[in-house]
């Protein structure tokens, strides 16, 4: 009892200081009021935005408060909790309780508690202020257990810890500012640089651990978040043990030490096991991935069956399933022994044909089915499987590499773990990617893409789901008396996919077309909002449908389309070889759970603030039309291409953004499960015709504006040192896999479109996909039948893919239009030149903008046209108009040029009173000039131009502003916040002859310069011109004292000059005349009053 | 004897012998040891009270074994340190209710009551709401006493306790001791002031180099030092001579010359008159013996 009355009596005592200091009242009263002020933007303010995450999960809202006071006091509290020592220390009247009869383990033990006890009382407190406003907030439930699990989850692992660490750390070190110092650095450490590598074991405030509680679900990786908050929390338990043995106060009993020694090592080794088993856990998945590939690697090339019908009958037990699969198969070759693959945690109880019992051999995933009998090619054969258990979860995406199965799945602060499939008593959610039922051949192979052969098969499902439970699959479902469920889709599918769960469905039907919302039982956030356009929706919902499938000439062709809602841990990856993801099945959308990802999905808001913009953009909207365009915001989700923007920075001043596939992206629901094509050669070939019927040529110039070369640009350039199939196996490079697939996609079906045209080609694509409905395409003989229709030998050259792309590159004259104007008709003379000035042909895609008509470019072929160009061949387009071009695009495709996308405005036409001369037609032309006579110019790209060395850092400004390191030449910049040293960024305003670009750095002292020089062949007077681009600070930034110092040497002499720069235009500014005799040498120092200083490029023209 | 100490040795690390084979028994009442700074008094004090560990030697404290049995012995103990003037942020009353909780003091009504009883017994009950770092440095030393003694210990350990006070907070504090010394305790008392203990000590140790110079009563002092102390009257010139050749205790002006007290046990070549020996003569006499012996 007095072990308890003593610890009591120091840790009141010590509470009372802990409250009494000054830093821990500050630090309080500002959590306090930065989380009370959070919570109310959160969850009650009319005018903050996003937050939806935290409202649509209600268990988020502890989650997230908790996390934010966990990251300050865990820094406050390595200098509270370790003070009580220095305290000890420096006041000479603790001795008088040094002297009483307490243990040293009561005293240490007393002195944490009371620290910990404050805060945990502040816990509470922050706690009862979200529960205070989640009761005040409408329409959130409270999720009552979050806030115990998350306290016991969060707060007290990294409290006892860092209390324990820093105690420790401050009897070790025996200083205060040295402790708080090196603790500090430990946070910010693990805060912001590991973060959550090596597999969140460094994250003890739980800052990037995936703990996202699902409302359907609960937690699905339970065991591993105890397991990781155990290392931390034994890891505490065991720095105080170590701090109660090395206590400076003589023990009760001279060997009073040794037991706590032991129990700290006790305790570190529960931390370290628990460590162990939390990598161990992760490691061995990673190890049986692995296995389980090579499994299918060793099976690839055994016998198969392509299976016509499937009857499958599946009894949903809480924690497993018990499934017969009966399959009616052909055999693709001849052979008595068949290979099949199914989720390696299915265990096989009895496979028959008819009565007969059939052998089979299990190795993990895959088993062998011996017929008894010789089957030949393309005889039937049927089987039925029986067989059990739970579902493995490392079986899935073996395709995926680790790093990218390890990256974390975070919205904001929210992390959550990635599912891939569940199985509890309340849900069931079984997708293709697991093998929940029988599949003929292997899983993926690293070794052949021959496992890749997916078929369109009947099914036939019969679910027994576990009462209370709605089942969903493809095909309408139809209930039996004895309480299974019947599936029977009307069309033939690659895969089906089985669900269960407490649904609740809402549906409309407009055009024999059911269009389904199917809920979770209390997660129906959106009907009441939508009831003013009950009525509207289906039109909205058709126009969606007909919306995309007039993009992409593709018709739906399911009769029912349905939103699933999935628990929030549900992950999917897109695959190399397809665009489609398992969020994605059949005529459904596994919709992540109450969109907890969206904001645009925060239905009451939204509609709020569509009135608020609608009244700023002045006009006044009612409720229905505010609730109209909510909903089109929310659909719209499903016709984007690209998901959210990641916007990371590089060195200072460079920028990058980077964009992932959209996983709700419909495209798949047109394409993917109605055509398939495959080769045994090429696992993409699928992914080349979808990429290019989506026209994925070109990247949003915005985007390339931040990042300073696109995606396409930076796809060119890999493509240029790798071959394609290497490019494909490169996970570093699978953000970019898309641009380089596309890129192929377009340079392969180029030929037969400059022989067809473009449009005429595409609908020949179309037709030959449609006669194929439901059934698989050879790549190759897909591309024999187009080469056929277009004239051209498209599959020879898809052995080019073997060898890395040789890229052209083209010099591109300035448009020019002239008005023509005889017996009162007005024609247009466009004439444009292109030269390739490489030693490789190439092909270049021309779009042009005649008057502003957009929708001429799908009628008249010359705007949308692809262009030959032969190695050293230039060219000169003509083409005459009836309305004014306006602009011409020009694509340089697979080539060197940055931008590799070119728009060229056209300006001033000229005007002539004659008869037309000119004939429509592609000229070849002599060599391209570039440049007049007597001009030479100096590029920053070329030999001649000089940078000067770059300021040394010391290593700390280095490691700050250093967070990683981009493989391309070019970065974006932002004039806002340019880069320290002299950086290479492209945009099509600088000059450059295929590259244009210039050099940024942050405007300063005049130190930094950038020297051009320029030898003339002969001596006389000559302009020197420096070719300005007024960028975005020159538009925004309105200083008319903003101007370029140039320092010019000639002659031995050294001159100043200044190029003002309100004053100057876009292109070649003259600096002034100079007479030279030899060289003429050209420094731009980066002083200047504009933020940064752009190097590009000088040129001198003979007087 | 409450307390028995036998060949008592610390060593520092810094190689500083602080004791050297203190052999004392220490009887109930109230027991004095004396001695210059640097003389041992904290160390020995620091080491009775279980703040530090000796180098070797065996301490007894009312038959508990100061190595083995701490626990035993901070239960009976009081300790005052010699510096006490630094407290965290408690108030008077929540000081000594801390360190009433710790002394084992648990039930709440019994233990308000000790410390409102202690706060009155040493003056500070309308100071109890002060934070203890605004008080006053005698009213420091009082709550120092009041902490050592609110669980009514066996043994009181105070250490240069009159330090820094002003007399007349000098003379309650040690009136406080004397009051406390008739409950049947025993009270060390370190100082190197002779007043504190001549007036309230009736066994006492002189401590000079970490050794025992004298152990005994202070009239057993006294008693060795009559005859010692002599008052000569002296010129200017030769108060000079005197200086140098006698420990000069006191010089008072007396009509043309001085009048000086010297300890020695012989005056020769002054006109010298013996003089009735104090405690303080005493100790002034016998660090000067100790000091011509060499003891260093």
């Amino acid at each position: 009892m007095s072990f308890i009355n003593n610890i009591q009596s120091v840790s009141k005592y010590e509470s009372k200081l802990l409250i009494r200091s000054w830093f821990f009242k500050v630090f309080s009263l500002l959590a306090i009021v930065i989380l009370t002020f959070f919570n109310w933007m959160m969850l009650m303010s009319e005018d903050g935005g996003g937050f939806w995450a935290a409202k649509a999960i209600p268990s988020n809202i502890p989650y997230i408060n908790l996390l934010l006071l966990n990251t300050g006091q865990a820094i406050i509290a390595i200098f509270l909790a370790s003070d009580f020592l220095k305290r000890d220390k420096k006041l000479d009247t603790s001795e008088v309780f040094y002297v009483r009869p307490l243990s040293n383990a009561e005293y240490v033990i007393g002195k944490i508690w009371g620290n910990l006890r404050v805060f945990l009382l502040l816990n509470l407190i922050i706690m009862a202020i979200s529960l205070l406003f989640t009761f005040m907030a409408s329409g959130i439930t409270v999720d009552w257990s979050a806030y115990l699990i998350y306290f016991f989850l969060i707060s007290i692992p990294t409290l006892v810890y860092i209390i324990g660490l820093s105690i420790f750390l401050m009897l070790i070190l025996k200083n205060q500012a040295l402790t708080f110092i090196l603790l500090l650095g430990y946070i910010g450490l693990t805060l912001f640089y590991i973060s959550d590598k090596y597999y969140y074991l460094f994250d003890y405030m739980a800052y990037y651990l995936p703990m996202l509680k699902s409302t359907i679900i609960g937690f699905t990786n339970l065991e591993a978040i105890l397991t990781h908050r155990a290392i931390y929390f034994f890891a505490g338990i065991a720095f105080i043990g170590i701090t109660i043995s090395l206590f400076r106060r003589l023990p009760n009993a001279s060997r009073n030490n040794y037991p706590w020694l032991i129990f700290a090592v006790c305790m570190l080794t529960i931390s370290g096991l628990a460590g162990y088993r939390h990598i161990h856990s992760i490691v061995e998945k990673e190890k049986m991935r692995t296995m389980y590939t090579q499994i299918n690697n060793t099976y690839v090339h055994t016998p198969k069956m392509v299976i016509d019908q499937y009857d499958l009958s599946i009894e949903q037990q809480p924690a497993s399933l018990h499934a017969t699969a009966t399959m009616k198969g052909i055999a693709l070759e001849t052979a008595s022994v068949f290979t099949f693959c199914l989720n390696p945690g299915l265990d096989i109880e009895e496979i028959k044909s008819g009565d007969k019992t059939l052998s089979f051999e299990r190795d993990q995933q895959i088993f062998r089915v011996a017929f008894g009998r010789q089957l030949i090619k393309g005889d039937t054969a049927s089987l039925s499987v029986r067989y059990t258990g739970h579902i493995n979860n490392a079986f899935c995406y073996l395709d995926i590499p680790a790093e990218i199965i390890q990256k974390e799945y975070r919205s904001a602060l929210f992390n959550a773990d990635k599912a891939y499939s569940f199985l509890t008593p309340e849900y069931m959610l079984l997708t293709p990617e697991t093998y929940w039922y029988p599949r003929p051949g292997t899983a993926y192979s690293n070794e052949s893409p021959d496992w890749q052969q997916s078929y369109f098969s009947r099914f036939h499902l019969q679910v027994t789901p576990l009462p209370g439970l709605q089942p969903l699959s493809q095909g309408e479902a139809v209930k039996n008396e004895d309480g299974s469920y019947i599936f029977h889709p009307e069309y033939p599918a690659q895969a089906i996919t089985l669900i269960a769960g407490k649904y609740k469905q809402q549906r409309i039907e407009k055009d024999n077309i059911a269009y389904s919302v199917w809920h979770i039982e209390g997660n129906d956030f959106y009907t009441s909002s939508f009831d003013s356009i009950r009525d509207t929706i289906p039109t909205l919902v058709t126009h969606l449908k007909e919306n995309l499938e007039r993009t992409y000439k593709l018709t739906y062709p399911f009769n029912r389309f349905s939103v699933v809602e999935v628990p929030a841990q549900f992950y999917s990856y897109p695959h190399a070889w397809s665009q489609a993801q398992e969020v994605i099945q059949p005529e459904m959308v596994l919709f992540t759970e109450k969109a907890w990802r969206y904001d645009q999905f925060d239905v009451k808001r939204q509609i709020k603030n569509q009135k608020k913009w609608a009244k700023w953009r002045g006009q006044e909207i009612n409720d229905e039309e505010a609730a109209i365009l909510t909903f089109n915001g929310m659909i719209r989700l499903f016709e984007r291409i690209e998901g959210n923007y990641n916007y990371t920075s590089a060195n200072r001043g460079e920028y990058n953004l980077t964009t992932q596939a959209n996983p709700y992206f419909l495209f798949p629901l047109l394409y993917n499960f109605r055509y398939n094509i495959y080769s045994p050669e090429w696992p993409i070939s699928n992914r080349i015709v979808e990429l290019y019927l989506q026209n994925k040529e070109d990247d949003n110039n915005w985007q390339r504006e931040v990042n300073g070369i696109s995606n396409n640009e930076k796809a060119n350039l890999l493509l240029e040192k790798q071959t394609f199939k290497e490019l494909l196996a490169d996970v570093s490079q699978r953000d970019l896999l898309n641009n380089i697939v596309g890129i192929k996609a377009n340079a392969l079906f180029a030929p037969a479109e400059i022989q067809l045209g473009v449009n005429r080609f595409r609908d020949s694509v179309y037709s030959l996909l449609e006669r194929n409905t439901f059934r698989n395409i050879q790549l190759e003989n897909l591309l024999d039948t187009l080469g056929q229709i277009s004239q051209t030998d498209i599959r020879s050259t898809l052995p080019e893919w073997e060898k890395p792309t040789p890229l052209p590159y083209y010099i591109i004259s300035q448009p020019e239009v002239t008005k023509v104007s005889h017996r009162g008709q007005e024609t247009f003379v466009m004439k444009i030149q292109v030269a390739n000035d490489s030693d490789y042909d190439g092909i270049i895609h021309l779009h042009i903008q005649e008057g502003n008509r957009q929708d001429m470019q799908t009628i008249d072929p010359r705007t949308n046209r692809k262009i030959a160009l032969g190695a050293h061949q230039s060219k000169e387009f003509v083409s005459l108009w009836e309305n004014a071009p306006r602009e011409v695009t020009i694509n340089t495709m697979t080539s060197k040029n940055l931008p590799n996308r070119m728009v060229l405005p056209i300006g001033n036409n000229k005007q002539d009173r004659r008869s037309i001369t000119e004939k429509e037609g592609d000229y070849v032309i002599p060599k391209l000039q570039e440049g007049l006579w007597g001009e030479i110019i100096v590029d920053n790209e070329d030999s001649l131009f000089f940078l000067s060395e770059t300021a040394i850092m010391g290593l700390l400004p280095q490691w700050l502003e250093k967070t990683e390191d981009t493989s391309f030449k070019y970065a974006g910049i932002h004039w806002w916040r340019p880069p320290l040293q002299w950086t290479a960024t492209t945009n099509a305003g600088y000059y450059g002859k295929y590259v244009r670009s210039a050099y940024v750095i942050k405007s300063g002292s005049g130190k930094q310069t950038a020297t051009w020089k320029i030898p003339v062949p002969t001596e006389g007077s000559y302009e020197l011109y420096y070719y300005v681009y007024k960028g975005n600070e020159m538009r925004q930034n309105n200083r008319s004292d903003a101007e370029y110092h140039f320092r010019i040497r000639y002659n031995e002499e050294t001159e100043d000059a200044y190029l003002n720069l309100r004053r100057a235009n876009d292109g070649w500014e003259q600096i002034g005349v100079y007479y030279v005799s030899d060289t003429i040498s050209v420094t731009l120092t980066d002083a200047c009053k504009l933020r940064s200083v752009s190097a590009d490029a000088v040129k001198v023209v003979k007087r | 004897m409450s307390i028995l100490i036998k060949g008592l040795n610390k060593v520092y690390p810094n190689g500083n012998h602080a004791l050297k084979d203190v052999d004392l028994e220490i009887p109930t009442g109230m027991f004095g040891l004396l001695g210059p700074n640097g003389a041992g008094k904290s160390t020995l004090m620091r080491i009775l009270v279980a703040l530090m560990e000796p180098t070797s030697g065996k301490v007894d404290i009312f038959g508990y074994d100061l190595h083995k049995q701490r626990k035993e012995i901070r239960r009976i103990l009081g300790y005052l340190p010699q510096d006490f003037r630094f407290f965290a942020k408690y108030k008077t009353y929540e000081f000594l209710d801390y360190a009433a909780r710790l002394s084992g003091m648990n039930s709440h009504k019994q233990r308000k009551q000790a410390v409102d009883a202690m706060l009155e017994n040493v003056g500070l009950f309308d100071v109890r709401e002060r934070y203890a770092n605004k008080l006053s440095g005698g009213m420091k030393r009082r709550l120092g006493i009041a902490q050592a003694l609110i669980h009514e210990p066996k043994v009181i350990i105070v250490d240069e306790p009159t330090t820094g006070l002003d007399p007349e907070e000098r003379i309650r504090f040690r009136n406080l001791l004397s009051e406390v010394s008739k409950n049947d305790v025993t009270i060390i008392l370190s100082t190197h002031i002779v007043g504190d203990i001549s007036s309230t000590c009736k066994c006492m140790a002189l401590m000079n180099k970490g050794e025992v110079s004298f152990y005994g009563s202070p009239e057993d002092m006294l008693k060795r030092t009559e005859g010692k102390v002599w008052r000569i009257q002296v010129n200017s010139d030769e108060l000079h001579e005197v200086d140098k050749r006698y420990p000069v205790i006191s010089t008072i002006p007396s009509g043309a010359g001085w009048e000086v007290q010297v300890v020695a046990d012989e005056i020769t070549g002054y006109q010298a008159e013996a003089y009735p020996p104090n405690l303080e003569h005493a100790y002034v006499y016998y660090m000067e013996n100790l000091n011509a012996r060499g003891n260093y």
